[in-house]
C-alpha cells in the first residue's frame, strides 16, 4: 500500500488508528499493529509477506541462540547464518538478474532469466534486521523474547516500506514502553501532512516536469532543458523520499514512536560531506556503523574502506551500473574533499559552497537517473551543448513553472521552519491557529490533486 | 501548557473531521456522471475480490482507481485541478504537457499508454510531433504492399496532411519535429505508382485563415477546402468554387485537445465548426457497414450530423468514422474512388461529391472484410490513402492497413 492514495488514507489509516485505540492493552496494541502492518505489505504484493516472515522468523530464533550462546562458537554462526540468509535473499531477489546479465555479457552469451521481481521494502527491512542480530551479537541490545515484539519491530508499517532504516536499538524500549500523548499525536498528525504536501504537491509536481524532459527524445534537448529537468528531478526525488520519511515518522508517532530524522535540509548543503550527513541519515549511519567501523575505519586503509561502503551504497540502490557510478562518484568527491587543497573544499564561503554542491548533486543526479548508458550519453551530450544550449521549450517550461519552482526552492530549506520557530515563540495562539489552518488547507490541497492526477479522457467513448 | 495542549486537540479533532469528510466524499458519496462524459468513458466498477486478483495485485490498484473513479463531485476535484495547474507559473512563453497518446481504439487501454506532449498557448492547443522512424518505415512498407497489390488499371493516391503546429511562429514550431521532412520523405521513399499529393504549401499559404480548430487536433473544412483543390487540380479534375456554396455555422465546439490539455486557459474560447452546403437543407443520406457487438449491421447516417441542442462535436463531418461507407453522390462525373483513411478525413471527403459519384470509405482499425474482395465489388477507378501526419508515427495504424488486404 501506498501512503498517498485514497484507500490508505480514507480507509485503511482511519480504521487502524481507531482499532488501535479501543483498548490500553499493550499486546492488543501491538497485535493490531503487528496485523495491520502485514495487511498493508500484502495489500498490493501479497506473496513477498512470506519472504518478510521468513527473516523475521530466522533473525528471532538466531537471536535467542545467540543470546544463550552468548561469546561461544554458536553465537557466531549464529550471526553468520543471518547474514547468509539476510542477504542471501536480499541479493537473489534484487541482484540476480543484475549478475545474470553480466556474466551472459563477459561470456558472450545471452541469458534468459532476467531477474525476480523486486519485493517491496526489501532493501529497507534487510538492514533493520540484520542491525538487530548483528547488536545482539555485539551486546548492544538485549534479545527480544517475544517473536510478536520483535515482528512489531520489523514489520511496523509507518517504516516498512520507504525507510527510515529504524535500527532496533533506537526504539528497543520504545516497543514497551512508548505512550501516545495527545502532544505526540498532534505533533505526528502535523508531521504526516507536512510529508503528504511533499509528496503529492511538490514531488509529483516536479516529477511530472521532469519525466516530461528527461524520458523523451534525448537528442532533441539543447542544455538549458536538459538540466531544468534534472533540477526538476533532483526536487522530485527529494521531496518524494523526505516527504515519505516525514509521513513515516508522523505516523510513527501516533503510535507512539520516535524515529530519528532521516532529512536534514540537504540541499542547503556547502559541501559534499555535508550533504552525506544531510541526506538519507539513516543509510549513512547503517553504513558507517556495520561496514566502514568494521573494516577499520580511518585507521586502517581508509580509501579502500571508502570505496567498499560507496560501492555498496550505490548499488544498495539499485541493480545497476550506474548506481554503482553514482556511489563510486561520491566515493571519489568525499576522498577529494578529505584529502585534497588540505580540506579547503569543506571551508568555502557559504553561497560559493552551496552552488558548488548544486553542480555536484545535479550530475549526480544525472548519474542516478539513467539506467540505460546510452541514455545516461545522450543525456550529458545535451547537458553539454550538442543540441545547442538555449531553446524555446526551456523558456516554455521554465515560464509555465515559475511559481512552482519557487516554491520547490524555498521548501527546501529551513525558512519556513524557521518562521514558523519564530511566530511561535512570540505567539503560541497564532502559530497554533497557522498549524490548524495549514493542516485543512494541504488537506483540501492533497486531494485535489490525488483525484486531478487520476483524470483520463478518452478520444471516443469507451465502454 | 493548557493553550498548549487545547491546540493539540484541536489538531487531533480537525485532522480526525477531515478524515471523516473524505471518507464520506469517496465511500459513500455517489460517483459523478459528469465526470464520465468528461472524460469519455465508463468510470471503473469494483473490482472482483477472489484469490487470483488478489494475489496478482491486481485487486487492489483496480481498486485504488475504483475509489479514485467514484469519488463524489469528481469532475468538480479534477476542475479545480486544471485551475491549480494552470497557477503554477506564467503562460506567456506557452505550456507544455504530457498526455496519453490515445488512437481512438479500444487497443489503447491495456498495459502502459504511450505518451505525447501539447503545447497550450494562450489561444490554442497545439500537438507536438514526435517522429518516430520505426512507424515511418512501416507506413512506407504498407503503401509500397498496396502500390505492389491494388489492381493494376486503379489510380493509386497517397495525401498526408501536416498540422497546425508546421505554421506557426518558429518559436513554437521548434518544439516539436519537422513534419514536412517526415512527409517528405515518406513521399520520395514510396513506389512511383503512387501519385503523392503535396498540400503543405497551398495550407502554408492560408495558414493566417480558420484552418485548423483551435482545441482540436483535426483541421477545418475550409482547411480541408484549400487541400481538395489542390488534390482536383494535380490528378487532373475541376477545382470547386467555395463561393458556390453556403456556409453554416455551429459555434461552441470545444474540441478533444481541450480536454486533455486539461486547462482551463481556453475556456471563453471555443471553436466553431463550418460546414458547406449547395443549398438549403443539402445532407446526403448515407449508406454504412459496421458491427454491434461483433456483428455486421448496416445502417445509414448523414453527411452533416448536426446537433441536437447540443454542443457541435467534430463528427458533423459524416457523422465520425465508420467502419465502411458507401456515399452515392448523385452526381454525373462518372467516377468513383475508395478512400482509407483516418478522422482528418472526414472534412475533407464532402468537398468531393460533386466530383465523384460513388465514394468508399474505410476505416481500417475496424475494418474486417478484405479489401481485395472489395475492388470485385465495386466498380472503383482511384484508391486515395489518405492520413493526417500523426498516424503515420502510429506502428498499429500500418498493420491495421496491412491486414485489411487479404
Amino acid at each position: 500500500m501506498v501512503f498517498s492514495t485514497l484507500v490508505f488514507l480514507f480507509i485503511f489509516m482511519p480504521a487502524v488508528l481507531i482499532m488501535y485505540n479501543l483498548s490500553s492493552n499493550r499486546t492488543y496494541k501491538n497485535v493490531i499493529l503487528v496485523i495491520s502492518s502485514l495487511i498493508f505489505y500484502a495489500w498490493g504484493e501479497p506473496l513477498c509477506i512470506c519472504l518478510l516472515m521468513i527473516s523475521a522468523l530466522s533473525d528471532y530464533t538466531i537471536g535467542r541462540i545467540m543470546d544463550k550462546h552468548s561469546g561461544q562458537w554458536q553465537a557466531k554462526l549464529g550471526l553468520i547464518m543471518s547474514l547468509v540468509i539476510d542477504l542471501g535473499i536480499l541479493i537473489i531477489f534484487k541482484y540476480s538478474g543484475f549478475f545474470a546479465g553480466n556474466i551472459g555479457r563477459l561470456l558472450g552469451i545471452e541469458i534468459a532469466f532476467k531477474g525476480l521481481p523486486l519485493p517491496l521494502g526489501i532493501s529497507f527491512y534487510t538492514f533493520q534486521t540484520l542491525s538487530y542480530t548483528i547488536d545482539v551479537y555485539r551486546g548492544e541490545v538485549k534479545v527480544q523474547k517475544s517473536f510478536l515484539k520483535y515482528l512489531v519491530y520489523l514489520s511496523m508499517f509507518p517504516q516498512l516500506v520507504a525507510g527510515p532504516i529504524v535500527r532496533y536499538i533506537d526504539i528497543e524500549n520504545q516497543i514497551d514502553t512508548r505512550v501516545v500523548t495527545i502532544e505526540k499525536f498532534s505533533a505526528g498528525i502535523s508531521r504526516f501532512m507536512i510529508g503528504l504536501f511533499k509528496k503529492v504537491v511538490l514531488a509529483n509536481g516536479a516529477g511530472s516536469v521532469a519525466s516530461l524532459i528527461l524520458d523523451g527524445n534525448l537528442s532533441d534537448l539543447s542544455s538549458a532543458t536538459a538540466w531544468l529537468g534534472m533540477f526538476m528531478y533532483s526536487f522530485q526525488i527529494y521531496f518524494d523520499f523526505s516527504g515519505y520519511s516525514d509521513m513515516a515518522i508522523g505516523l510513527g508517532k501516533m503510535f507512539g514512536f520516535d524515529f530519528h530524522e532521516n532529512f536534514n535540509y540537504p540541499y542547503i548543503s556547502k559541501n559534499v560531506t555535508e550533504f552525506w550527513r544531510r541526506w538519507h541519515i539513516s543509510l549513512g549511519t547503517f553504513f558507517r556503523d556495520y561496514v566502514y567501523i568494521p573494516l577499520g575505519g580511518n585507521r586502517r586503509h581508509q580509501m579502500l574502506n571508502i570505496f567498499i561502503v560507496w560501492f555498496l551504497t550505490g548499488f544498495w540502490h539499485g541493480a545497476s551500473w550506474n548506481f554503482i557510478l553514482w556511489g563510486l562518484y561520491y566515493g571519489v568527491l568525499l576522498i577529494i574533499e578529505k584529502k585534497c587543497f588540505n580540506g579547503a573544499l569543506m571551508r568555502m564561503p557559504a553561497v560559493l559552497g552551496t552552488v558548488y554542491n548544486a553542480v555536484i548533486t545535479l550530475i549526480g543526479w544525472s548519474i542516478f537517473y539513467f539506467t540505460d548508458m546510452g541514455r545516461l550519453v545522450g543525456f550529458f551530450r545535451a547537458g553539454f551543448g550538442m543540441n545547442g544550449l538555449f531553446d524555446y521549450r526551456a523558456l516554455s517550461i521554465a515560464a509555465s513553472n515559475i511559481w512552482f519552482i519557487a516554491v520547490l526552492l524555498f521548501a527546501s530549506t529551513p525558512i519556513p521552519k524557521k518562521i514558523f520557530t519564530a511566530i511561535d515563540k512570540r505567539n503560541p495562539d497564532v502559530s497554533a491557529a497557522l498549524s490548524h489552518m495549514g493542516i485543512i488547507c494541504i488537506f483540501i490541497l492533497c486531494f485535489i490533486l490525488l483525484i486531478g492526477q487520476t483524470y483520463n479522457p478518452f478520444l471516443y467513448f469507451r465502454f | 501548557m493548557k493553550t498548549r495542549n487545547i491546540s493539540y486537540i484541536t489538531n487531533t479533532v480537525i485532522f480526525f473531521l477531515l478524515i471523516s469528510i473524505g471518507f464520506v466524499t469517496v465511500v459513500i458519496c455517489p460517483a459523478d456522471k459528469k465526470s464520465s462524459e468528461n472524460e469519455n468513458r465508463t468510470l471503473a466498477e469494483m473490482p472482483v475480490f477472489n484469490c487470483k486478483n488478489l494475489l496478482s495485485g491486481s485487486f487492489a490498484s483496480d481498486f485504488e482507481t475504483y475509489l479514485t473513479d467514484n469519488v463524489g463531485f469528481r469532475s468538480s476535484f479534477t476542475d479545480m485541478n486544471m485551475y491549480y495547474e494552470d497557477m503554477k507559473g506564467i503562460s506567456y512563453f506557452g505550456d507544455i504537457v504530457k498526455v496519453k497518446k490515445d488512437m481512438g481504439m479500444e487497443s489503447d487501454d491495456d498495459g502502459e499508454h504511450e505518451m505525447k506532449s501539447l503545447l497550450v498557448l494562450n489561444d490554442r492547443i497545439l500537438e507536438i510531433f514526435e517522429e518516430n522512424e520505426d512507424a515511418r518505415k512501416s507506413y512506407i512498407d504498407v503503401l509500397n504492399f498496396y502500390a505492389d497489390k491494388i489492381p493494376e488499371n486503379i489510380r493509386l493516391y497517397n495525401l498526408i496532411i501536416p498540422t497546425q503546429i508546421e505554421f506557426t511562429n518558429a518559436w513554437y514550431s521548434s518544439a516539436s519535429d519537422s513534419q514536412k521532412e517526415t512527409i517528405d520523405y515518406i513521399y520520395s521513399d514510396i513506389d512511383e505508382r503512387i501519385q503523392t499529393i503535396d498540400v503543405y504549401d497551398a495550407l502554408k499559404e492560408h495558414r493566417n485563415e480558420y484552418i485548423y480548430f483551435r482545441t482540436d487536433h483535426h483541421w477545418t473544412a475550409l482547411g480541408a477546402y484549400y487541400a481538395v483543390n489542390e488534390f482536383l487540380a494535380r490528378t487532373g479534375k475541376r477545382r470547386i468554387d467555395i463561393n458556390n456554396y453556403t456556409r453554416n455555422d455551429l459555434p461552441g465546439f470545444f474540441g478533444f485537445l481541450y480536454g486533455q490539455a486539461g486547462t482551463k486557459k481556453l475556456e471563453k474560447n471555443p471553436d466553431t465548426i463550418s460546414y458547406y452546403i449547395k443549398y438549403e437543407g443539402e445532407n446526403i443520406l448515407i449508406n454504412a457497414k459496421g458491427y454491434d457487438a461483433g456483428e455486421p449491421v448496416d445502417y445509414q447516417c448523414n453527411m452533416f450530423d448536426l446537433p441536437d441542442n447540443e454542443p457541435p462535436k467534430y463528427k458533423v463531418f459524416l457523422t465520425g468514422d465508420h467502419t465502411f461507407l458507401h456515399i452515392e453522390t448523385g452526381s454525373e462525373t462518372g467516377r468513383s474512388i475508395l478512400i482509407i483513411k483516418d478522422s482528418y478525413a472526414n472534412a475533407f471527403i464532402p468537398w468531393l461529391r460533386e466530383r465523384y459519384d460513388h465514394i468508399y470509405v474505410i476505416d481500417p482499425r475496424t475494418y474486417k472484410e478484405s479489401l481485395s474482395d472489395l475492388f470485385e465489388e465495386y466498380d472503383i477507378d482511384e484508391v486515395l490513402i489518405f492520413n493526417y501526419s500523426f498516424t503515420t508515427t502510429f506502428e498499429d495504424y500500418s498493420e491495421m492497413l496491412r491486414d485489411i488486404y487479404n
